[in-house]
């Protein structure tokens, strides 16, 4: 059971309200949620007998390591479709050896190793982790996945370390580096990201080194991650190596000249077109698959089963289209997902 | 003299190939010989099929099992071992098949080449790509852009049972198998699951199955008379699957 000797708020009724369901508070109420509900319980109807899949036919082949939407049927998703990217190597991190740099303008710079990270005050984060460019081609379209993460809060360990008066920004530094041309210099540059210190001090931040259970693969960040509930993985660094307090912007590839996005604001009667640093994520939804069942007084009775996932902001309502449905009723369900806070992910169908 | 030595081996090899236990052997098979006169080679064909089981999902079937009811099993490759087999290339010329990547696969996933064969892989989508081998007997790491090609020369046979794995470096949900053999004696299965191998030196033989995205395998012992056909339905099950040999 996942402890946090730094909250105080207990939660002693059993029913949960709405209000404490969406609410971002402390990583005790984390804990106390998920004694409630051990698992995210399948929520899709079980399958009738002559409901039939009915195969998409302008998608790819999907074998491995990405989400299988045509076969979903459970909130966790199963190992082997947990997809992986990397932009530098995969680096083979020794746990035994590891130590993880916590330094720049703090008062106490600390260096702790994977046995004292795991000592700490642990918590669980059920999240979605989707890629930012999920979506982009039909053969990568299953670039998420929801796991359960446990590790330390990040917060409680930049307050012991006491971040000093002027510090404006946290630099996550990955163990995974590449000789990186910039402006005809090359030089060899380790993997980087960065947030505000008030972003950084947000209590679901996890310096993470169990995914469901187990310790990191390698390829997903062995021995320890940061998992930033709601924002893209490319926030959530792999590999860490080092935490580093600065008052000056971090401008390193992955914050200022990639994963950045374009966006046009209305100023007045002008539109100002600002780039800015790929964070949280989008509202997205898909349908994942559909079923038939056998033809019934002319009409094919047919579902949609689907899913729809955010940063965490309650998604308000969802709706279903389809252009071949002239008669007969359509009814959208929302399943009775227990865990929609944070980076909800809906599992919906549609009769 | 010489013919009796002859049969000898062949009747020792038999036995040997007959007491070697195998798993997974299900049921419906069907051997009919046609009988016919004189002598020659003969032929082994069939259909691979694959028995789905609620219980033991195969999350993939849909791709490579044509319909659930009759479940023709495709890409699924077939070879012959047996001390009949001729391991000569002697006047042979080597060929090369394509293996593409569009759409963030492999193109065709499976291929079963003669060793001294090429593979040249193409790169159809607009990503970089990338053609990774990592295995003790074979190693080469090809990066290609769009339209690019690399040619790899697959000169080692691999076997049924251990064929090299393709992935690529940059996105880790690309697979795809190359299976090498020292001999001809293999074909690999359309969508309709069938196959047929021709030409075979009567004798005894055993005949394997694999197929790699369902770590399906399966055996039988066969034996090919001059001028005869052997006509098999391996039915495949998740009882059949394994994921090392």
């Amino acid at each position: 059971m996942p402890t946090n000797s730094m909250q105080t708020k207990v939660i002693r009724s059993n029913r949960l309200t709405r209000r404490e369901l969406f609410s971002k508070t402390s990583a005790a109420t984390a804990a106390v949620l998920l004694s409630q509900f051990a698992l995210p319980e399948l929520v899709f109807p079980g399958e009738d007998d002559d409901e039939e899949h009915v195969p998409f036919l302008n998608l790819p082949r999907v074998t491995r390591k990405m989400l299988d939407w045509e076969t979903l049927d459970s909130w966790l998703t199963p190992r082997d479709q947990v997809f992986d990217v990397h932009h530098y190597n995969v680096p083979a991190v020794d746990a035994s050896n590891y130590h993880l740099e916590l330094t720049g303008l703090v008062d106490k710079p600390l260096s702790l190793t994977i046995d004292a990270i795991r000592k700490r005050a642990a918590a669980e984060e059920l999240m979605t982790l989707e890629c930012s460019g999920n979506g982009s081609s039909p053969g990568f379209m299953g670039a998420v996945y929801n796991s359960r993460w446990t590790g330390t809060p990040l917060a409680a360990l930049l307050k012991e370390c006491g971040v000093k008066p002027g510090a404006t920004e946290v630099v996550f530094f990955g163990h995974d580096t590449k000789n990186e041309t910039i402006r005809k210099v090359t030089v060899e540059v380790p993997f980087g990201r960065s947030m505000s210190i008030e972003d950084a001090m947000n209590p679901r931040i996890l310096l993470a080194y169990a995914r469901d259970g187990q310790p990191l693969e390698r390829r997903n960040g062995a021995p320890l991650r940061l998992i930033v509930p709601g924002w893209y993985g490319i926030a959530n660094v792999k590999w860490l190596k080092r935490i580093e307090v600065r008052n000056r912007r971090y401008m390193g590839r992955f914050m200022g000249r990639d994963y950045v996005t374009l966006r046009g604001e209305r100023q007045g009667n002008e539109v100002v077109f600002v780039e800015s640093s790929v964070a949280r994520m989008n509202l997205k939804s898909i349908i994942a698959r559909v079923t038939r069942r056998p033809t019934k007084n002319g009409l094919i009775p047919v579902k949609a089963y689907g899913a729809a996932w955010s940063d965490g902001t309650e998604i308000a309502r969802s709706k279903f289209k389809s252009t071949a449905a002239p008669g007969g009723p359509l009814a959208l369900m929302r399943s009775r997902d227990p865990n929609t806070r944070g980076s909800s992910f809906l599992l919906v169908w549609a009769i | 003299m010489p013919l009796k030595r002859i049969a000898i081996v062949v009747f020792i090899a038999g036995g040997m190939l007959v007491t070697r236990p195998r798993p997974g052997l299900a049921g419906g098979e069907v051997g009919v010989a046609q009988a016919s006169v004189g002598r020659g080679s003969g032929t082994v064909e069939g259909t691979i099929f694959y028995r789905h089981d609620r219980k033991h999902a195969w999350r993939l079937s849909r791709y490579y099992v044509k319909s659930p009811k009759i479940g023709e099993l495709a890409e699924a490759v077939i070879s012959l071992s047996g001390p009949s087999i001729s391991r000569s290339s002697a006047g042979r010329q080597p060929s090369t098949v394509t293996v593409d990547q569009r759409e963030m696969r492999f193109v065709p996933e499976t291929v079963a080449i003669r060793a001294g064969d090429r593979v040249r892989f193409t790169n159809s989508d607009s990503q970089t790509h990338n053609i990774t081998v990592s295995d003790p007997r074979l190693q080469f790491s090809d990066t290609i852009a769009n339209g690019q090609s690399s040619f790899e020369a697959f000169s080692r046979a691999s076997g049924i049972h251990r064929p090299f794995a393709l992935g690529c470096k940059f996105h880790c949900q690309m697979q795809g198998w190359v299976y090498v053999f020292d001999h001809a004696f293999f074909k690999t299965t359309g969508v309709d699951g069938r196959f047929r191998l021709d030409s075979i030196p009567p004798g005894d033989y055993r005949l394997d199955v694999a197929q790699s995205a369902g770590e399906l395998h399966a055996s039988r012992v066969v034996q090919v008379k001059p001028n005869q056909t052997v006509k098999l339905e391996i039915i495949l099950t998740p009882a059949d699957r394994s994921t090392a040999e």
